[in-house]
């Protein structure tokens, strides 16, 4: 009976499918159409929410095929014919396979390949989108449609469900201190997300089985619900602990012990060292530096009521040469001399975020060494504690024990591009095209891929005939996951990277400006991480007041 | 018994739909389950059907516990309400189709006769069709697997009398060797086709019984006095609705033999000048039992 079910709702069905099938179409053809730059812009603009739809049709589609056969209620006309309930479940899951995920999976693989991206790469994103797609939007969507009778009913508990959940979320948020949700390792964030993905799949089919075999539409939904609590909780709140554990045992043999030692050297509190800029990742460069700044100035400020700062210079040796070196936690544990712990608290180093007690700001764990000359470099790691508990001990004598999870970026190749090209294709980076921008200020790098980015990229503008070469930016988006694990919007993700040439307020000068950059070239290195090992550092003595960051350092690295 | 309850109850919230329902339909037998709108008929029949779980109590359909009636089961029943939900965007032909394969026994020659007797437009979908052309639709999907059991829920609501006669044609044509529940507020129309009968009232079954013996035991008397006539006082619990009006006093004896109603008439009431017994019909026979029942219930 599941192919009999299955023909009767493609009968019933295939003109919604097709309109989905269509929407995913063009949103493929947008973005093979729109290429890396996304121009004409007015078309980018106006076709911006062709992927949200494709992802509400894939949401309606779903609910609607399962309200073919409704299962609440007591007067649809299948419920007394001799059809096993079993049977028009899977005839549903049938259909969204086939008719819904199928043709979008080879739409995708199509997209891809008129982007000239590698055919078993293709297939390989194509089925990670096909598997989010299913878990996070069909497979509820066939639960919602399951536990509600009609789709006005869908959307009248699918509206009350999403604001309840907002305002809980909201409720639990207000309750947490500032940057719990960011606590977690920025590299190993994709456990929370494919555990959330998991607690969905696992839901979802639970609550169908439940639904399809006993018809006690209440017990379902409350499953459903807590189902989906779970999800999110587990997605914002999963401890960091257990992030941290699962990804050591998908480290497996990468991790090492490295040669690295870190130290605390208190003479190197007035070091000046240079600032090591960090690459935009994303958006538009202007709105883009300038909505930065101000979100970094607002955090902060609200930080500085919330927090005591302390920045600590450490001394990195054993880095090897072109390597990165990035602290993806910190675990702090301060303490008296005769051992009374005051406080002890975990915290992430992300690029732009902080983490609960303890964290790290941008660059401020993050060393490059560059060049032979390796074996000094500082690193200032920012620790952030509880206002109340740096009152309280700032002017004692205390004990500070600091656990870093350090990993060691090598770099995998370099890559030389021209500043305006057509579409090439880079190692790692994939289709990639570079042009001077509007403003005549940057250049700028866009690559189309159907891969995990390499979680660090190095660039630096050099001009082959003088051999002039401007200061080196590197940006890291740590990303440890085995697989890659495709957003839902699109198979293939537009990577940018801006490139400075000119200071149009005129107070700098780049030795590659504007006068050679038609000739100048992007050197272009890409990093995997190569080693995860930890390391303790013990400061036995020391009074935090001393530390405190309003006697700011000028945060960065030196070599 | 193709159909037993025993002692089933239905509760909706604080709402008893069933309270204690015992009731029994006999292999071959046609029995009307008889009850105003709300008496519990669509209750029973739900829980029969395994739409609904009973609160309380058990029924047995085909023999089988009506909480674990499955597939091998509903292949045996045919079931016409008023309120199926059917899709409402397949054309007849098109669902025809759709429940054929899920009934070995269908038989396409009967499906041709009922289709031809029933005048269905096949290439029409559902949802454009009359409530009379659906109810016809409904049956024309019941009936070609020749079901054991037919279930039939308040199938002439709604109906005007031309369709509702050919439904009831159509039905009797097919019925053959089927057993058939068929609930109704209305007993006459099922009069040709019931040959038992189940009153309920407010979740609870009144009586039930074959239509011969109801038929038989239900008599409407009238006493003509040469006085005024005057309501005895201990009128005897089976005679329903006594009024006295002149010198006529009449009333609906439910228990009728003709030497009994003789001696209770002798003993309770003087100077009786004539005696009046007629048989009553079946509405006259609902009537009747719903405004006591009714009354009863206060």
């Amino acid at each position: 009976m599941i192919w009999h079910y299955f023909k009767k709702d493609v009968r019933l069905m295939w003109p919604m499918a097709l309109a989905l099938t269509t929407l995913q179409t063009l949103s493929a053809l947008r973005t093979v159409g729109l290429g890396h730059f996304n121009e004409p812009r007015l078309l980018y603009a106006f076709t911006t929410y062709l992927q949200f739809l494709v992802l509400l049709g894939i949401v309606v589609t779903s609910i609607t095929v399962v309200h073919q056969d409704p299962l609440p209620g007591d007067r649809q006309d299948w419920l007394i014919r001799p059809v096993k309930r079993v049977d028009v479940w899977l005839a549903k899951v049938l259909f969204v396979l086939l008719v819904v995920l199928a043709p979008i999976f080879l739409i995708d693989i199509a997209e891809q390949l008129m982007l000239h991206l590698p055919l078993f790469v293709s297939l390989s994103a194509a089925a990670s989108r096909f598997f989010v797609l299913l878990s996070v939007f069909a497979l509820p969507a066939l639960v919602l449609g399951a536990i509600t009778r009609s789709f006005a009913e869908a959307l009248v508990f699918g509206i009350v469900a999403t604001i309840a959940f907002t305002l809980l979320t909201a409720m639990t948020i207000g309750m947490l201190p500032v940057g719990t949700m960011l606590e977690r390792p920025q590299g190993v964030a994709w456990i929370n997300v494919a555990s959330a993905m998991l607690v969905m799949l696992i839901t979802a089919v639970a609550t169908l089985a439940f639904q399809y075999r006993h018809r006690r539409t209440a017990l379902a939904r409350g499953m459903a619900l807590a189902g989906v609590s779970l999800a999110m909780a587990t997605l914002a709140g999963l401890p960091s602990a257990y992030a941290m554990a699962i990804q050591r045992w998908t480290w497996g043999g990468v991790q090492g012990d490295g040669e690295v030692t870190l130290q605390f050297v208190a003479d190197r509190r007035l070091t000046s060292v240079k600032r090591i800029e960090s690459l935009p990742l994303s958006g538009e460069s202007g709105a883009r530096d300038a909505a930065r700044a101000a979100a970094e100035a607002v955090m902060k400020q609200m930080e500085k009521g919330v927090y005591g700062q302390i920045h600590l210079p450490l001394q990195v040796t054993g880095v090897a040469a072109g390597n990165i070196l990035f602290a993806d936690q910190i675990t702090a544990r301060i303490s008296a001399i005769n051992g009374e712990v005051y406080f002890e608290g975990t915290g992430a180093c992300i690029r732009s975020g902080n983490g609960v007690g303890i964290g790290c700001r941008m660059n401020q764990f993050e060393v490059h060494a560059v060049g032979p000359q390796n074996a000094d470099l500082t690193g200032v790691p920012e620790l952030m504690l509880p206002v109340t508990v740096y009152e309280r001990i700032k002017d004692r004598s205390v004990r500070l024990e600091l656990e870093f999870a350090l990993t060691i970026f090598r770099p995998t190749q370099t890559q030389m591009i021209g500043t305006s090209v057509g579409v090439r294709q880079l190692s790692g980076l994939d289709s990639c095209a570079t042009r001077i921008d509007s403003d005549g200020d940057e250049v700028e790098i866009r690559c189309l891929t159907n891969r995990n980015v390499p979680s660090c990229v190095a660039a630096a503008l050099e001009d082959p005939q003088s051999g002039n070469r401007n200061p080196e930016m590197h940006a890291c988006t740590p990303d440890y996951a085995p697989w890659p694990l495709h957003l839902p919007m699109d198979v293939v993700a537009n990577t940018q990277l801006s490139l400075p040439f000119r200071d149009t307020t005129g107070l700098a000068h780049y030795p590659v400006d504007q006068s050679v950059i038609a000739r100048a070239q992007i050197s272009l290195t890409t990093y995997e991480p190569a080693e995860h090992f930890s390391r303790m550092l013990v400061i036995p003595n020391i009074r935090l007041a001393d530390w405190a960051a309003s006697r700011d350092l000028n945060p960065g690295a030196s070599n | 018994m193709i159909i037993q309850t025993n002692n089933l109850w239905k509760a909706y919230g604080r709402h008893d739909a069933l309270k204690g329902l015992s009731l029994s339909v006999p292999e071959g037998s046609a029995l009307a389950l008889i009850g105003a709108n709300g008496a519990g008929k669509t209750t029973t029949i739900k829980v029969l059907m395994n739409l609904i779980e009973p609160s309380r109590g058990n029924a047995t359909v085909l023999g089988v516990d009506s909480r674990k009636v499955s597939t091998r089961e509903l292949a045996q029943i045919g079931y016409v309400s008023e309120n199926q939900d059917m899709p409402e965007r397949l054309t007849v032909a098109q669902f025809l189709s759709h429940v054929r394969p899920m009934y070995p026994t269908w038989d396409l020659e009967l499906e041709r006769s009922i289709l031809t007797a029933l005048r269905l437009p096949l290439d029409r979908k559902r949802r454009d069709l009359s409530h009379g052309m659906r109810m016809k639709m409904a049956l024309a999907c019941a009936l070609p697997y020749r079901p054991k059991l037919l279930v039939l829920d308040e199938p002439f609501s709604g109906l005007d009398p031309l369709i509702r006669d050919e439904f009831m044609e159509n039905l009797l044509e097919q019925a053959g060797a089927m057993t058939i529940l068929i609930s109704t507020h209305e007993l006459a129309d099922v009069e040709n086709v019931a040959t038992h009968v189940a009153f309920i009232e407010q979740g609870q079954l009144l009586f039930q019984e074959s239509m011969n013996e109801l038929t038989k035991r239900m008599r409407e008397v009238h006493i003509r006095f040469a006085q005024t006539a005057v309501l005895p006082k201990d009128i005897p619990y089976s005679w329903l609705q006594p009024k006295a009006l002149g010198n006529v006093l009449s009333f609906v004896e439910t228990r009728f033999s003709e030497t009994e109603l003789s001696g209770k008439i002798a003993s309770l009431l003087p100077a009786v000048r004539e005696v009046d017994v007629q048989a009553i019909n079946l509405r006259a026979i609902f009537n009747v039992l719903a405004r006591d029942a009714q009354r009863k219930a206060g």
